[in-house]
């Protein structure tokens, strides 16, 4: 029981990431490998906050800005500078690498056991009761900022921000500016990604600078896991995520479950993502509509189209 | 309302596959013209039009509309005056946007696109009232992603998108080449119906010249990037398919 209940949590607590991720792989339609830099600024950022006695929600919301700031460096190298998406992502994640070192005054490691954080048990509460604690705390953030998200698409502005990874000529026809688009998706996205990793420490109790390596490819799984098997039946790109995000942490704490050794998880999460991504989204529907017991009513207009990772252009 | 003043583009400048198109190229539209554009590939027509809305810059030269300069002006500015649809019918709607999405975008166009819903009940009733004169049963579909309609139906909607903004002036880059000729004579109809109801000058180029000869109120052939020919209002009624082919021919020799 407590083994399946971890499970959800550190699918539920990675799923903020898996979010993050979706904006630029999903909406944007571009990789941004800053990710493996931005997930622990926002770690070390709040850590430091933290132990500095600054209050929790300053903490994160210190982390959400940091991230921000690291998605317009990114957007600042491609759209300004006409860096390559890719190398734009390397170059910001090299830069935040020497910041995370800077910003911990030199220090690859913080710990936060005596520090007061987000999931610090109230004195009133049994310790018994800290899993479900937990869970009940991320239940709240991943389905408030899964909300959040949902609203924004579907404002005038969250709109033309899927259209800048859709179709970016179109942007301009409607008289925008496309590198200002492209600037908020990055931010958004980062912001989103930094608050996961000021979660993570927050919940972990202790700050590492390589908690972001690897980061990406898991976080990438999810999302590709969650959008084969869910495109297919119209759910939204937030769902597909958290669902990714979910699925993904079940299945690697299965591969432990039967004694893999831990040191051939990311050969797992390389195995998952090539599977996710070979998944043709009929496969997920089929998969859906056995386990809903047979009810295939999936309208053929919502047929998904296929993944954008398997042919980049 | 459009002018081009000694115009001048070079293609690869200062490389040694230099390619001079326009060398000081001039030409006027006056407002509610529907110009059609003749020529062969390569004589300048698509490249007339990406200097006209801004996807490329000129080297030399001005560029007025409705006597404003807007030579340096970048391309999503220019957009608020210039709409444009293109061969590809993917290039003028959102694919995974449904197409009342994609609509109210485009009416959208000019105001601020804000945190204000992008779709209200008020919108998709206008909307499916709009999308009722392309008459291809697309206000059946409003919720239905972009990505699932056909050619003709996306760039029924591209046109439609492109005007229901009321630019000034509105550029058709071969926008029926790529479909099949009955699709192709239904936009086209679609295209005039626009165009006088909208009253916006267009520029439209297309290498039909039944299309050339039927549409639009003057005809321009380019060629090396020259005017060659220009003909207008009664002058084009009279000219016959022969006249422009054998000045096609008379071009390529």
């Amino acid at each position: 029981m407590n083994f399946w209940l971890d499970v959800l949590i550190q699918g539920l607590l990675y799923s903020v990431l898996a979010l993050g991720v979706a904006l630029t792989f999903k909406v944007l339609q571009r990789p941004d490998l800053s990710v493996e830099g931005s997930f622990p600024l926002g770690a070390v950022i709040s850590a430091m906050a933290l132990t500095s006695g600054l209050p929790v929600p300053i903490a994160l919301i210190m982390a959400a800005l940091g991230g921000w700031c690291a998605g317009q460096l990114t957007a600042w190298l491609q759209t300004k500078l006409k860096i390559q998406p890719l190398l734009s992502g390397i170059l910001t994640m090299s830069a935040l690498y020497t910041l995370n070192l800077m910003i911990a005054g030199n220090r690859s490691n913080l710990p936060l056991f005596q520090t007061f954080t987000l999931f610090t048990l109230p004195s009133w509460m049994s310790v018994s009761l800290t899993r479900w604690y937990h869970l009940s705390l991320l239940l709240m953030i991943v389905f408030s900022l899964k909300l959040l998200l949902d609203w924004f698409l579907q404002t005038k502005k969250g709109m033309i921000l899927q259209v800048a990874g859709d179709n970016p000529k179109l942007v301009s026809a409607l008289g925008e500016n496309l590198s200002a688009y492209q600037a908020l998706g990055y931010s958004l996205s980062n912001a989103i990604i930094a608050l996961c990793g000021a979660l993570v420490v927050m919940m972990t109790r202790f700050y590492d600078l390589s908690m972001g390596f690897g980061i990406l490819v898991a976080a990438l799984a999810s999302v590709v896991l969650g959008d084969s098997l869910l495109s297919s039946t119209g759910a939204k790109l937030t769902t597909m995520a958290i669902f990714g995000s979910l699925l993904y942490r079940f299945t690697i704490a299965s591969a432990l479950a039967l004694r893999l050794h831990p040191s051939s998880l990311r050969l797992i999460t390389a195995l998952i993502l090539v599977l996710a991504l070979v998944i043709k989204p009929s496969y997920g529907k089929t998969i859906l509509t056995s386990l809903k017991g047979g009810d295939n009513h999936v309208s053929a207009s919502r047929h998904s189209k296929n993944i954008s990772l398997k042919h980049p252009k | 309302m459009l002018v081009l003043q000694d115009i001048q583009k070079t293609f690869h400048l200062n490389t040694p596959n230099e390619q001079p198109l326009f060398k000081s190229f001039n030409f006027n539209v006056q407002e509610g013209e529907f110009v059609v554009v003749l020529g062969s590939n390569g004589s300048g027509k698509s490249t007339l039009l990406n200097l006209i809305d801004g996807q490329l810059a000129v080297d030399h030269g001005k560029i007025l509309f409705n006597d404003q300069e807007m030579t340096h002006l970048p391309s999503f500015r220019r957009a608020q005056n210039i709409s444009r649809v293109y061969q590809d019918p993917s290039l003028g709607t959102s694919p995974q946007l449904s197409i009342v999405q994609n609509m109210s975008l485009a009416l959208n166009k000019g105001k601020p696109y804000n945190l204000k819903q992008g779709v209200d009940l008020v919108s998709r009733t206008h909307i499916a009232s709009i999308l009722t004169q392309l008459n291809m049963g697309l206000e059946e579909k409003l919720d239905v992603k972009v990505a699932y309609l056909s050619g003709g139906q996306r760039q029924a909607l591209s046109l439609l998108m492109a005007v229901v903004s009321h630019p000034k002036l509105l550029l058709l880059d071969e926008h029926t080449a790529a479909l099949d000729p009955k699709t192709s004579q239904h936009i086209m109809h679609l295209t005039q119906h626009l165009i006088r109801q909208f009253k916006i000058t267009t520029l439209m180029i297309t290498h039909q010249i039944q299309d050339a000869l039927a549409y639009g109120d003057r005809c321009i052939m380019l060629h090396e990037g020259h005017v060659v020919l220009d003909v207008c209002a009664e002058a084009k009624q009279r000219l016959q398919p022969n006249e422009l082919l054998a000045h096609f021919h008379s071009l390529s020799l």
